[in-house]
């Protein structure tokens, strides 16, 4: 993946690149569908192409950075899932797009998308303690569908919709509290 | 809700609830970025060897991590540097060399290879071996981080509360409360704090109970040891704030962009007394622990 010919950006500004955005460009990719795996090989990938590239002049200031590099992993994103057809993840331009659209319009929202994590942690500590009791054994102690089927007595497909069914409350939750808190400023 | 939302939501909640953090990749991309040419891998052996050897016996001699000193004399951590009408130069660690500015006050931060200094008035120039170790500078609201080697960090006398910062060679990466700046050789930036006179980051001794405000996390109330307990907060301006912890949300003390950036040197659960926890926007470092009565 080296270059022979001159680098872009010098060794400092790169490592300095990479810790300003790594945790974002990781999340980004994960998000996108990629496993923690391939999301961690896909953001270092990222980071060498923007190595390689000479960032363009109107990206200078975080924001259009990070625009920048999500531009880049999006493409990578999408070349590997060209390249993995036989894999359960399937992406396309257009889905990949549509979820740009959600991460840049709900979650980061012209911000770095602390607001969102704000009243995503508000809107859990009004969950229900089942709902708590549910996200805790998917989410902290990791047990699989049907570990929980068998600890909450239902089937793997309550589970499913049940975690689906929290996380939409989540989403109402945070998008009211957005949209109040915006009302508010 | 859309798939894409649902997912957004399913990956914040394994960061939140699973603690998934993402892993560190900087020194991943750096070494594909810049890798070692197998021609050269027998002479970086014999000089790693050599090196070894060196190191050894430098440190036979040496047989400690050097103190910090001014004008060649020894300091002890925490110490206080003033000077009025010549410069003094300061060395911290044997790898950062500061030179000190007349009418200057600073303070010797840090810990081994990753040392600091805290710049009250006047200016320093400084100069940074990085591959021994990191070194910052925090001057007013601001932390001038060297990633490179030389740099220059100076509180203008006209301007109280700005920071000006030069860099020669290689990088810095500065951050303040409402800006982060990387700054390469032959740039220079002055940040300058808002029109409006600054409020305190916290009310000295103003008691808060924590429900989530976002920025770092200091404290995992899933962690026994939190739990009821609670958490002193320093703010860079000295001002200081006591946390409820509770709850599996943990405590969060700083609002990323709202000027609040706080340096934290609080309190966790009684027992183990120092732990340090990287947050999302600050470095936090839990320092003292108390109960919270029951």
């Amino acid at each position: 993946m080296c270059r022979e010919d001159s680098p872009a950006v010098d060794r400092d500004s790169l490592e300095a690149l990479v810790r300003t955005h790594q945790v974002e460009v990781f999340t980004y990719i994960h998000y996108l569908g990629a496993p923690r795996d391939v999301a961690e090989d896909l953001a270092q990938e990222t980071f060498l192409v923007a190595f390689r590239k000479s960032l363009p002049p109107d990206v200078l200031d975080g924001s259009g950075q990070r625009a920048w590099l999500r531009g880049i992993a999006r493409n990578l994103f999408l070349q590997y899932c060209d390249r993995q057809r036989a894999s359960r993840v399937r992406a396309d331009s257009e889905s990949v797009e549509r979820a740009e659209a959600v991460w840049q319009g709900q979650f980061l929202r012209d911000g770095d998308g602390l607001d969102y994590i704000e009243a995503l942690r508000k809107c859990l500590e009004k969950l229900s303690e089942e709902h708590q009791r549910a996200l805790d054994l998917r989410y902290a102690q990791s047990k699989s569908r049907m570990e929980m089927a068998f600890l909450l007595n239902m089937t793997g497909d309550g589970v499913k919709s049940l975690l689906r069914r929290i996380r939409a409350g989540l989403g109402s939750c945070i998008r009211k509290r957005l949209q109040l808190e915006v009302a508010h400023e | 809700m859309s798939d894409e939302e649902d997912r957004l939501i399913h990956v914040l909640l394994e960061r939140e609830l699973g603690g998934l953090t993402p892993p560190d990749l900087v020194g991943k991309v750096a070494a594909r970025a810049y890798p070692r040419k197998g021609r050269y891998l027998w002479w970086a052996a014999s000089a790693a060897a050599v090196l070894a050897v060196a190191i050894a016996l430098m440190l036979g001699l040496r047989g400690r991590y050097p103190v910090p000193r001014v004008d060649g004399r020894e300091l002890g951590r925490g110490t206080v540097v003033t000077t009025q009408g010549s410069a003094a130069t300061l060395t911290l660690g044997g790898y950062c060399h500061v030179q000190v500015e007349p009418a200057s006050r600073l303070r010797t931060e840090g810990t081994e290879r990753a040392e600091a200094i805290l710049l009250e008035a006047g200016g320093v120039d400084c100069e940074v071996d990085r591959r021994v170790g990191s070194f910052a500078v925090r001057a007013g609201a601001c932390t001038v981080s060297a990633t490179g080697t030389r740099f220059t960090v100076r509180i203008p006398e006209a301007a109280a509360k700005g920071v000006f910062v030069s860099v020669q060679a290689g990088t810095v990466l500065v951050a303040a409360p409402d800006a982060e700046k990387t700054l390469r050789a032959g740039q220079e930036w002055t940040w300058t704090a808002a029109s409006a006179p600054p409020e305190p980051a916290f009310r000295p001794g103003e008691r808060v109970t924590i429900t989530g405000m976002a920025g770092a996390l200091v404290a995992d109330a899933k962690d026994p040891s939190v739990a009821n307990a609670t958490v002193t907060v320093t703010a860079a301006d000295g001002t200081q704030v006591v946390y409820d912890v509770y709850g599996w949300a943990g405590v969060i003390v700083a609002r990323q962009g709202d000027g609040k950036r706080v340096e934290v040197t609080g309190v966790v659960g009684g027992n183990d007394g120092k732990r340090t926890i990287t947050g999302k926007s600050v470095d936090a470092k839990i320092i003292i622990v108390e109960e919270k009565p029951k």
